[in-house]
């Protein structure tokens, strides 16, 4: 399994190849993809420049919103120059967008968003119709609804989640609740993630719910046995809380990499300080210079 | 402008014709939830007491949700109607399914319009085409003032704005992929929070806030959730 680390500077993209990213992606400001704008490079000069720091090693732009028509052009404009320049592959979610890249002969490797609603069989052929050649799995699927995308003969590669360290708790693409990370009232955005609010009902209090910690681990034990190529460790704005995530995760496939048995692997997990309740708090912006990131 | 009825999948046990006097159309299913998809009985018990057109509505599928659905559409599309069965779509996998069969006619529903709405209009209404879409559904203005230019009609979704989807259902506490005994009922639970101006409202594994029908000229059906509190 390898390890896919998204960055939001060259600093990180330098930290992060050099403790074992296999390969990395990226986002640039005005180019859509689901991130806040401060955790985007501010124009395709600084994706350059990952892409040369990454040399052999794969990098991605992400552009995985659905993408106005108004933006074609100019998206396909910042992807062709950046494919010139060594870019290995775009991460997408849009149909429309996916065919109009088709249309114009634009060939490159692309992953299928995580956002894209793409749940079972008959929607990876769907996609693969697109020419996608990676689908990042959804978080909120299983390994038993994964498996035919796991085993798939479509020739499309995998990505997962570790989800005992990084968890949505409703549907990525499909949650409208305001957030910190998407409800915009002219500059402010809403201080609290709902979806981690205590609310109260006729019946009592009530929390939005997520799978228990046992699940997570085995459900990664399950993927990695199940043929997942890829783990992904997504951009996030604190970077040294995306380090810290990132060294867990890579500890993990580490002890996999071993043969560890699902019982001890389970047990190991369940001793790491993940609290995936927490995203909220760890929300904070908060870019580590590199001499914080080597400390 | 139509009038339909969305019914919960529970809710046409004991319903008595008077219910539904009124409304032109009415929905099964769910577009949440994989285990709320009616049987094919249920379905056409409810075809023959309304005696007019009713709706198929199906959720995002897993693959064991996609064979349910698609063992459903096949045992509908087996009865003789005058239209095609009109079916809600929320799952792009179903939509492929339902392509090349010409017994049903997908509608495009409230979570793939998220996906859609914003799509370039050329290449929306050539999708719309090559799929034998009848229409496009939303609840959300927002959405609709995007659909500007779309070929179909559009249906609104009213009293409730869906805001959000889990698949781990908080009744079974597990993923609705699992079998459930409809525990969470056709109820709307409201949800209140001092962090949030406005309370949400919980059915099953959706939230929702409240909404208003919408009049617009894309707008040709109106489509109202039955509410039990």
């Amino acid at each position: 399994m390898k390890f896919t680390v998204g960055v939001k500077s060259a600093e990180e993209a330098r930290y992060f190849l050099d403790n074992g990213a296999d390969e990395l992606y990226c986002g640039l400001a005005g180019l859509l993809n689901n991130r806040l704008p401060r955790e985007n490079l501010p124009g395709a000069e600084a994706a350059a420049e990952i892409v040369r720091l990454a040399g052999r090693r794969r990098v991605f732009l992400a552009v995985n919103e659905i993408v106005p028509a108004a933006l074609y052009g100019r998206a396909l404009d910042t992807l062709r120059w950046l494919g010139r320049r060594g870019l290995f592959g775009v991460i997408l979610r849009d149909p429309a967008f996916l065919s109009f890249l088709r249309r114009e002969r634009f060939r490159s490797y692309v992953t299928l968003s995580t956002l894209a609603l793409c749940f079972n069989r008959r929607a990876l052929e769907f996609f693969a119709e697109l020419g996608v050649d990676r689908l990042v799995l959804p978080m909120q699927m299983t390994p038993e609804n994964a498996a035919y995308a796991l085993k798939n003969r479509l020739g499309i590669e995998t990505e997962v989640f570790c989800q005992r360290l990084y968890y949505g708790v409703n549907v990525d693409s499909m949650c409208f609740l305001p957030c910190p990370q998407t409800a915009e009232d002219g500059a402010r955005k809403f201080p609290d993630f709902t979806c981690l609010l205590p609310f109260r009902s006729a019946g009592g209090g009530y929390r939005m719910p997520m799978p228990g910690p046992e699940y997570m681990m085995n459900a990664f034990y399950d993927f990695y046995h199940g043929g997942a190529d890829y783990v992904k460790v997504a951009r996030w704005p604190n970077t040294l809380r995306q380090a810290d995530l990132f060294l867990k995760v890579r500890y993990l496939v580490k002890l996999l990499d071993k043969g560890i048995s699902r019982r001890l692997f389970v047990h190991e997990g369940l001793k790491l300080d993940s609290k995936p309740l927490e995203y909220g708090k760890s929300f904070a912006y908060r870019p580590a210079p590199a001499a914080g990131l080597r400390a | 402008m139509e009038n339909a009825i969305s019914l919960s999948v529970t809710e046409p046990a004991g319903l008595k014709p008077a219910a539904l006097k009124g409304y032109d159309r009415v929905y099964l299913g769910s577009e949440f939830c994989q285990n709320k998809l009616p049987t094919a009985a249920a379905f056409l018990k409810l075809e023959k007491l309304f005696g007019g057109p009713v709706t198929l509505v199906t959720p995002l599928l897993t693959d064991g949700g996609l064979d349910q659905a698609a063992a459903l559409v096949k045992a509908l599309c087996a009865v003789k109607r005058r239209r095609p069965l009109e079916v809600v779509v929320n799952d792009w996998g179903l939509l492929r399914l339902l392509k090349r069969n010409k017994a049903a006619r997908p509608v495009l529903g409230r979570l793939l319009m998220w996906e859609i709405g914003e799509m370039d209009k050329p290449f929306l209404n050539a999708f719309l085409r090559e799929y034998r879409a009848a229409g496009v559904e939303t609840d959300d203005p927002e959405v609709l003032a995007k659909l500007k230019g779309v070929s179909g009609p559009v249906h609104f979704h009213y009293p409730f704005r869906f805001k959000s989807v889990t698949r781990f259902c908080s009744y079974i506490r597990d993923f609705n992929s699992a079998r459930c005994r409809l525990e969470c009922g056709p109820a709307f639970v409201r949800l209140s929070s001092r962090a949030i101006p406005e309370p949400i409202y919980m059915q099953g594994n959706a939230y929702f806030i409240p909404n208003k029908p919408l009049r617009h000229p894309l707008v040709k059906r109106l489509v109202k959730t039955s509410v039990k509190e």
